[in-house]
């Protein structure tokens, strides 16, 4: 028997019997439905939750943080291990200086793409004209700027070959409104009416231990220039103006003094940002700097947590679904069992003409999977229609945006795969009922 | 020439409570070729279980049926079934048509289960249904059909894959006397032209007056066997005598 007429014949037998098989259908529908909304739910507030952050560029970031800087012996850090910080599981590891020869390390490792030191050049000050801006210079390695996800939104990133007594600055779009001239008490906040890209700037560097009869500290003077934008959503908010760590260290070399005498060091930084290729490789890459004795954070130990946690509200979501999945497959079941009581002559008059076992074995399970695959479709479209439904409703209460219903494709297919697997499952004791009943059935004169 | 059926020392014994009845008490009997044999006897006889351990729907108790050459009391019901397949027509007293199908769609089963493409057994199945003058009625469903053009679907039926063997159980017991005769006259005429070997039960001695020979059972045991072929060579006034 060619499989073809197999479900040719298990779909007409199910036709004969139109309102009870679409009866048991409507079971696996709300199995289904109930199954597959729920998960939607669940994956839709953790996709949410990780798109959200993903917008913000921080999902590949990780933040290293020195130990030694601010003084101190450095003590130890704590190695998370499977990216959960309990005490139990974790060691401790003496803390390093984060140097170039660190810096040089992390790159180095797979998976990151790039790593740079962040420098806060807290003691100069950036001018144009009369204005002055109260916001620090952050130095950072140059060729690491468009990597480290910083956008310009006019201008370019810092050029290959500066000069070294110009100062070459990205300028986040909030930086803009901070300056203001320090003689005037008139500030509103809002940005100066400036060409920013052509204007021309000063760089002061400030000697506080070096100071005149007035109080005013000796001051250096560099040249700036701004080479780029960075808008509100081109990296940490617009809110940096970043500077290249190269030029950084050359004035660093040749004004030691100056720098040492308010607390800097010139042979280690803060804190470095590495970003790594893939979310997934977070964690892996973050154990890896935290062993070589160095601080780190990321999203990914806060998205580790949210995900344990979402998986647990699916397995129960999904749990929900499940029971009402058990109740339809023992309707299948039953449903089956019935159209064999009904049907004993037939099967018989099957195999007097010689319908091989295996074959009527096989047209229950197909009746049966069909029930399944039925209900699964019906259920699939009812999860469509609650699912949009939903998100209509949260969109129109203006709810939180990270809570939507989501139903990836892998779901659906997933959902439909397992309602004929149910339909299967439930339909194998009768099938196996129906394969033992006897042939003289069909000659017994009732 | 070589028996198609032979069958030795067939012995069924039924166990109803404590009781032991016994249906068939050592019957040995030979089917040629080509041939048709009736079996007759009063109800209870045990000729439906002979004939239901011919088709493999019966275990025996004893003894051995070999048809074409393959012994059917050691096959397991799934090589009966394949058996049947291979071997066997059957019609039945009741039709057992599958009642949500056509004619032509009932006719087309047992090629379906032997795996025959669509337009083939169609084909196949339409040519039969001509045969038994049902041209008209190719797609009607049973309940569209007299009790006379069921039997002919099923008849059709049990013809269609062209068996060795066709066996039939009472085939003209639900119908009146002249449809039986009708009946009776195609499944002669064309088990003959095909060369089929048919073996039907019966209680009605009108109806083996048709065969080659009769086999008559009483208590499970066979009383005498009649060769009528001589008597049916004679001239046709046998066919309607004057009332």
């Amino acid at each position: 028997m060619k499989w073809i007429d197999l479900i040719k014949l298990s779909a007409t037998n199910l036709w004969r019997r139109k309102l009870r098989s679409v009866l048991t259908m409507v079971g696996v529908m709300i199995g289904t439905a109930s199954i597959v909304v729920m998960v939607s739910l669940g994956i839709g507030i953790n996709q949410g939750y990780i798109d959200s952050l993903a917008a913000t560029g921080e999902l590949t970031t990780i933040n290293v943080n020195s130990n030694t800087y601010y003084g101190g012996g450095g003590g130890y850090v704590i190695v998370s291990v499977n990216g959960s910080a309990s005490s139990s599981d974790s060691k401790q590891v003496k803390a390093i200086k984060l140097d170039d020869s660190a810096m040089r390390k992390i790159s180095q490792l797979e998976h990151v793409t790039v790593a740079s030191p962040k420098l806060d050049i807290w003691n100069m000050q950036v001018g144009t004209g009369k204005l002055v801006s109260y916001y620090s210079l952050l130095a950072i390695n140059p060729e690491a700027a468009e990597a480290m996800g910083i956008k310009l939104s006019e201008g370019s990133y810092f050029s290959r070959n500066a000069s070294p007594d110009t100062i070459e600055i990205l300028m986040g779009e909030s930086v803009k409104r901070s300056f203001r001239n320090p003689k005037s008490n008139r500030w509103d906040g809002e940005a100066p009416d400036l060409d920013w890209l052509n204007a021309k700037y000063t760089v002061k560097l400030n000697d506080y231990n070096n100071v005149d009869d007035d109080g005013n500290p000796k001051v250096y003077e560099f040249k700036g220039r701004v080479v780029g934008i960075v808008p509100a959503d081109g990296g940490e908010g617009g809110y940096n103006m970043y500077c290249s760590l190269e030029t950084m260290k050359n004035i660093m070399k040749k004004y030691k003094k100056v720098f040492t005498n308010s607390g800097m060091k010139t042979d280690e930084y803060p804190s470095a940002v590495v970003k790594v290729d893939d979310f997934n490789n977070v964690s892996g890459v973050q154990k890896q700097i935290e062993e070589m004795g160095l601080s780190c954070w990321s999203m990914a130990d806060m998205i580790k947590q949210m995900q344990e946690s979402s998986k647990s509200l699916q397995l129960m979501l999904g749990g929900i679904g499940g029971v009402a999945m058990l109740v339809a497959a023992i309707s299948i079941c039953n449903t089956m069992l019935m159209s064999i009581y009904e049907r004993t002559r037939e099967i018989g008059v099957m195999k007097v003409l010689g319908c091989k076992m295996s074959k009527i074995g096989a047209m229950f399970l197909t009746e049966a999977g069909i029930i399944g695959l039925g209900g699964g479709i019906m259920g699939l479209g009812i999860s469509y229609g609650l699912s949009s439904l939903i998100n209509t409703l949260i969109t129109a209460n203006g709810a939180e945006e990270s809570f939507r219903s989501v139903i990836p494709p892998y779901l659906a297919l997933g959902a439909l795969l397992f309602s004929i697997l149910v339909g299967v499952m439930a339909g194998l004791y009768p099938s196996q009922r129906a394969m033992r009943l006897s042939a003289l059935a069909a000659i017994r004169n009732e | 020439m070589e028996p198609i059926i032979r069958i030795r020392g067939l012995k069924k014994v039924y166990h109803v409570g404590e009781e032991r009845v016994r249906a068939l008490n050592g019957i040995d009997l030979d089917i040629y070729p080509g041939e048709f044999v009736c079996i007759i006897g009063r109800s209870g006889s045990g000729k439906s279980t002979l004939l239901n351990m011919m088709a493999g729907l019966e275990k025996p108790s004893k003894g051995s049926i070999v048809i074409a050459g393959e012994h059917l009391e050691k096959m397991s019901e799934k090589q009966l079934v394949n058996f049947r397949l291979k071997h066997v027509g059957f019609i039945f007293q009741q039709f057992n048509l599958f009642p949500s199908m056509t004619a032509l769609e009932n006719v087309t089963m047992p090629l379906v289960y032997r795996g025959v493409g669509t337009r083939k057994r169609k084909a196949a199945a339409a040519s039969m249904l001509r045969d038994l003058g049902l041209k008209t009625h190719i797609n009607h469903r049973p309940s569209q059909m007299s009790g006379g053009q069921q039997q002919r679907v099923g008849i059709a039926r049990a013809l269609v894959a062209n068996p060795e063997v066709i066996f039939a159980d009472e085939p003209t017991g639900n119908l009146d006397s002249r449809t039986s005769e009708e009946i009776l006259g195609l499944i002669q005429q064309i088990s003959r032209r095909d060369g089929h070997t048919l073996v039907m039960v019966t209680h009605d001695p009108s109806v083996a007056e048709h065969a080659d020979r009769v086999v008559n059972i009483l208590d499970g045991l066979i009383v005498d066997i009649v060769d009528q072929r001589e008597k049916n060579k004679a001239p046709e006034n046998t066919e309607e005598e004057p009332a």
